[in-house]
């Protein structure tokens, strides 16, 4: 089975003498516990070296891998505690911010008015926002364990449903509440984003979250699996919204003045 | 192992209620006669006579000694194979153990006293 080789290409490699699946559901559920990936690895390769030598299989010598995982009682890693998923998520809250009010100046300045419209709705829809993204940083470990116990169609409706019901309070005040709050210049509330949008960029690449991403160690060379990948996703991922801010402001520029 | 005795005869696993009171202790005793590994404490209980001590029993056991700080763990890297997480006694267990290995040894040789004593042998 090709397929499944390369699905479970990590398995093999950080555990060749375990079978990849129970390899697989023993990591889920370590990580899950928010198990430093430190640990993970030491306590993957020394079931692995007791297979080596006993000959073995993974569920012959502990059992249920979920169960067995449970049982070693690890203790949880402060970097993966729940308030350290906050912390990691208020860099994106601003950069959300920043983008917000840098894509705000794209309509007026394609139509050439110098002055921008601040409404109650806007601000309202910032603050259902910044709101949303908080409430799911909260709920995110308990979440994220039932969509991942849950059948995919299951995960998908829940996902669905929190994108829905997010969109739908983020737009509902810009569309409903018109009435001026205060007039700015637009070049300000350019500036002003962009400056917030860098800022948070900047604050969530030199972040720790992202920093060491707590991967799987491997204690026999003393590397930490895949952290070639590692350094390209965190550029990756501090790139994404100033990068996706630019297009779409872009996009918003050319069809306003289009029109 | 330093054991001279043959392999205890085990007709059939031993209770599991046993050998959790005694797995302890025993793996202790392993232990401290030098830094080992996983596998090799296992060998050792079965040549001890334990039966067959899985490493989902052993490990945990391991892992609770380690943060009892009874024992300390170190790494060593393998040459051409899988490493080994070595386990190595501390003060501490090798307190505990000296302490509990007389509680014991009282402990067992009253159960055994009192467990032939009871054996009627008119039946």
């Amino acid at each position: 089975m090709a397929n499944d080789t390369k699905k479970h290409r990590m398995e093999r490699e950080l555990a060749p003498n375990l079978e990849p699946e129970w390899t697989s559901k023993f990591l889920l559920e370590l990580r899950l516990q928010g198990v430093s990936g430190q640990d993970i690895g030491v306590t993957l390769a020394e079931a692995n070296s007791h297979c080596a030598e006993s000959g073995e299989s993974g569920a012959e010598a502990f059992g249920d891998p979920e169960e067995y995982a449970r049982s070693l009682q690890l203790t949880p890693s402060p970097a993966q505690s729940s308030e350290a998923v906050r912390t990691a998520v208020l860099p994106t809250v601003v950069q959300l911010a920043g983008m917000l009010a840098v894509q705000a100046t794209a309509a007026p300045l394609a139509k050439g008015e110098p002055l921008f419209e601040v409404t109650w709705g806007l601000i309202g829809s910032l603050i259902a926002i910044i709101i949303a993204v908080l409430l799911l940083a909260r709920v995110a470990p308990a979440l994220l364990r039932g969509i991942v116990k849950a059948k995919a169609w299951k995960s998908i409706a829940v996902f669905t449903g929190c994108f829905l019901v997010a969109a739908v309070a983020g737009a509902l005040p810009v569309i409903l509440l018109k009435d001026v709050a205060a007039q700015v210049p637009v070049w300000l509330v350019l500036v002003g984003g962009v400056v917030v949008l860098g800022g948070g960029a900047v604050w969530d690449y030199r972040s720790a979250y992202l920093k060491d991403m707590d991967l799987i160690s491997q204690p026999d060379s003393g590397e930490f699996y895949g952290s070639a990948t590692a350094k390209k996703v965190r550029w990756a991922s501090t790139m994404l919204i100033p990068a996706f801010t630019l297009v779409m402001w872009i996009v918003f520029f050319v069809i306003v003045r289009a029109s | 192992m330093s054991s001279a005795e043959p392999s205890i005869e085990q007709p059939e696993p031993w209770p599991a209620e046993w050998l959790r009171a005694t797995l302890n202790l025993s793996v202790l005793k392993i232990i401290s006669t030098g830094p080992t590994y996983g596998y090799a404490i296992a060998g050792a209980l079965a040549e001890a006579g334990f039966g067959d001590i899985k490493g989902g029993t052993l490990y945990p056991l391991l892992g609770r000694l380690t943060t009892a700080e009874l024992i300390s763990e170190n790494w060593q890297p393998g040459a051409g194979g899988p490493g080994r997480k070595y386990y190595e006694i501390t003060t501490a267990g090798r307190q505990q153990l000296r302490t509990q290995v007389g509680q014991w040894l009282t402990f067992s040789s009253a159960v055994g006293k009192h467990l032939s004593s009871s054996i009627d042998p008119t039946e």
